[in-house]
């Protein structure tokens, strides 16, 4: 099976962002969250070490999940609203 | 709710709680109305004071997160007529307001309860984060 081509927006937030240098990235022929991770763990060495969760396309993933065209992740921190 | 019913830029005014009260309380079948209003606090540690926080949020998400909030709190408290939550977005200073919860229903038992576990749920799942702002202008993600 050949490497997918379709473009995923992935969304930064509070320390991610920061630390990411971007709000928001697209990245292409990652098949699924897990892959999405380790990609953006690549340009941003330590991602590992924070606490976050991930959500597709505005719903809370827990477990990997496939992704497509048009697919919207997020990479969230420990939400601290209040 | 539309995110420009949930967010807000900037420190909450003091009036959106009587502008609220005046849309949502003012009905013959509301007993009690519960406010909570959380502000940001001059907190102090090794750093230095916090000055102010920047709030910032995944605005798409928040608004769909409140209103499964609101769904929540709606069912389980029946005695409840409404729910309404504004959340500042951008730089609030200590002292000043940031989040509005204002809830109305038949009587006190449930509209206070009600506003409570709205609270909680809210700091559960809203997706918002803070980045406190020391007087000497360093920050901190909270």
């Amino acid at each position: 099976m050949g490497e997918s081509r379709d473009r995923i927006r992935v969304l930064f937030f509070g320390i991610i962002a920061e630390k990411v240098g971007a709000k928001e990235l697209y990245y292409e022929g990652v098949a699924d969250t897990e892959a999405l991770r380790k990609r953006v763990a690549e340009s941003l060495p330590g991602l590992e070490k924070l606490s976050y969760r991930i959500s597709v396309n505005r719903e809370m993933v827990s477990e990997t999940l496939q992704l497509k065209e048009g697919d919207e992740v997020a990479f969230l921190p420990p939400f601290a609203g209040g | 709710m539309s995110r420009e019913e949930l967010l807000y830029d900037g420190p909450l005014p003091y009036r959106l709680v009587a502008d609220i009260m005046a849309t949502d309380a003012a009905f013959d079948d509301r007993g009690g109305v519960s406010v909570f209003a959380g502000q940001v606090r001059a907190d102090e540690d090794e750093r230095g004071k916090v000055k102010a926080i920047e709030y910032s949020a995944y605005e798409e998400m928040a608004g769909k997160e409140c209103n499964e909030v609101v769904e929540i709190v709606m069912r389980a408290f029946p005695d409840v007529k409404s729910v309404r939550v504004v959340h500042s977005t951008g730089v609030v200073k200590a002292g000043e307001m940031a989040l509005l919860i204002v809830v109305t229903g038949g009587h006190r038992d449930q509209t206070t309860r009600a506003c409570r576990q709205t609270l909680e749920l809210l700091k559960e799942r809203l997706p918002i984060w803070k980045r406190e702002i020391y007087e000497d202008d360093t920050h901190r993600w909270r």
